[in-house]
């Protein structure tokens, strides 16, 4: 059989993955109720946390900082995870392969927009909590470009979490057993490293230590820029573990 | 029933496209899913894959589609693995998993998101959506329906990139008598649009009415692959008379079915009733046995029931 006109189909590209991952993320209620409960929960402590009564220091990034690393990372570690094991749990991710053969593609579309959400809700909400609580403690005229600055780090602190989030997620499968490697990862170990090192005088593992996801993402946050590659090196060890589970088991 | 085209009908479609499998083989530890299957679905017919439950009909269409890879053998769309296809959306539709839906989402999101990702404009979305009859039941999340309307769900995007193969695990599955009507009548007519149709089902009178021919396999392995009037071929004749004591003394095969009927395995009707004549024997009854489908489906896959009774 012969064709004479050839209409060319216009054909998939990474960023029509996005586009449809993107859809995924809009269209279910979920996502609103974990950026939100995030930016609940950051407006409830910068509106409880007391007041230090130090005139001379700025307290609202510091108590934003604390809801992060109190609460808002961990929610939005969980909502990163879910984008893909709620793919699993629900076996819908036979849709996403079928209509995308292409893991690595899938992959990385799922980080861009995954990483891009909590990078613009991460800053938000921060934004938020730092305003609120500026304007509870009368700060509001010292906010200025640093403060903006540690809301842009805190911002792309979360989002790098997220994506290492994204990455277990794809190789643990399961919500729950994500979950805990996560929580193993960023509170369990570096507690239980640091007893040890204590213990033993294991000065190496000590600096080891301040390697930990959580530990980078506060001396990078502090103003150690070089701990922001720390943090880049943990989100890609993340999307290249999922990516080679996901090549390489069946769905 | 009119198939609407999503692209320019003079376009890429109706090329026909073949799926060729050579002997795929999918063990999952010590359990052998698939063995050694060797098979070509051709386009512009209906092809009925058969088995028991258990039989490996769902494992070899994840093969196919590259969701499991397989531990030998191959499963080629044209010559190419699923994943190198350019356009697998518009190549294979197919529906596995009926119930893989997040339950939160609505119908519509779940076939735009789809649409989106092989860039199918979503004037097509609403296409599948009006011909599966889910227009209005679209706008509720997933978790609400029936597995009749996930089933329609399920169909709608198979059919979303408008492919060349439809391959459908078990599709009338939960569907009610006007839904299976349907599904027959669309998997007949995109067959004779020159599309291959690959449905699989464990129930034989569904295969029956719809398929051209029938792939049946037992424990993973291929016990027959024929056209469908191969199986329902007569295979005897059933004759009915007062005084048949004559022919069955002259018919070896001849098996008394009744007082006064018998069985007569192998011979046609035609050269039963001559024989008889020559005897001079009156007859009340004669004609064909001819077997139901399930009937040549059951013996075909007695020995091979993966979970059958007492086995």
């Amino acid at each position: 059989m012969t064709t004479t006109t050839v209409t060319v189909p216009p054909t998939a590209t990474l960023a029509s993955t996005a586009a449809a991952e993107w859809w995924k993320l809009r269209s279910v209620r979920s996502t609103r109720w974990f950026l939100g409960g995030a930016a609940m929960i950051m407006l409830l402590m910068a509106m409880l946390e007391s007041d230090d009564g130090d005139p001379t220091t700025n307290q609202a990034v510091p108590v934003a900082m604390g809801a992060v690393s109190y609460f808002v990372q961990y929610i939005l570690a969980a909502f990163a995870m879910l984008a893909i094991t709620s793919e699993f749990a629900t076996r819908s991710i036979t849709v996403t392969l079928v209509c995308t053969p292409s893991r690595t593609r899938i992959m990385l579309a799922k980080t861009a927009i995954v990483g891009s959400v909590v990078l613009v809700a991460g800053v938000l909400v921060t934004g938020l909590g730092v305003v609120a609580s500026a304007t509870r403690f009368d700060e509001l005229g010292d906010l200025g470009v640093a403060q903006v600055v540690a809301v842009l780090k805190i911002g792309s602190y979360l989002a790098l979490l997220a994506v290492l989030a994204l990455g277990i997620g794809t190789l643990v499968r399961r919500t729950a057993g994500g979950l805990a490697v996560l929580l193993v990862l960023l509170l369990v170990l570096p507690e239980i490293l640091s007893l040890v090192a204590e213990r033993f005088g294991l000065d190496a593992l000590g600096t080891a230590i301040e390697f930990t996801p959580t530990l980078a993402g506060s001396r990078f946050i502090g103003g150690e820029w070089e701990f922001g590659l720390v943090l880049l090196g943990w989100a890609a060890a993340g999307v290249i573990a999922g990516t080679w589970a996901l090549s390489t088991r069946d769905a | 029933m009119t198939i609407v085209r999503c692209l320019d009908p003079g376009g890429y479609v109706n090329s026909g496209t073949v799926i060729r499998l050579t002997n795929l083989t999918k063990r999952y530890g010590h359990r052998t899913a698939v063995d050694g299957l060797t098979l070509e679905l051709q386009p512009g017919a209906v092809a009925g894959f058969l088995g028991p439950n258990g039989a490996g009909k769902s494992t070899t269409m994840r093969l196919i589609l590259g969701l499991d890879a397989p531990t030998s053998g191959t499963a080629l769309i044209d010559g190419r693995p699923y994943a190198e296809l350019k356009q697998p959306a518009r190549t294979i539709g197919a529906l596995l998993d009926a119930k893989a839906v997040h339950p939160a989402r609505s119908g519509r999101d779940h076939l735009c998101a789809m649409a989106l990702s092989q860039r199918i404009p979503f004037s097509r979305v609403e296409e599948v959506l009006a011909l599966t009859g889910m227009t209005e039941a679209a706008r509720l999340r997933a978790g609400t329906y029936s597995l009749g309307m996930n089933q329609r769900l399920g169909i709608a995007g198979a059919l979303l990139g408008d492919p060349q193969v439809l391959m459908l695990d078990e599709p009338v599955n939960g569907l009610d008598p006007d839904g299976v009507q349907w599904i027959r009548t669309l998997l007949r007519s995109l067959a004779s649009e020159g599309r291959t149709v690959f449905v699989s089902s464990h129930l034989m009178s569904e295969m029956e009415q719809t398929a051209d021919r029938l792939i049946v396999i037992g424990k993973g392995r291929l016990i027959a692959d024929e056209p469908i009037e191969n199986l329902l071929a007569s295979t005897g004749t059933r004759v009915r008379g007062p005084h048949l004591r004559a022919l069955a003394d002259r018919l070896d095969a001849a098996l008394w079915t009744g007082p006064d009927e018998l069985r007569v395995p192998g011979l046609a009707p035609e050269q039963v009733g001559a024989l008889a004549h020559q005897l001079g024997l009156m007859l009340y009854e004669l004609g064909p046995v001819e077997p139901s489908l399930e009937e040549s489906y059951m013996s075909l896959t007695a020995a091979s029931v993966e979970y059958g009774a007492g086995a």
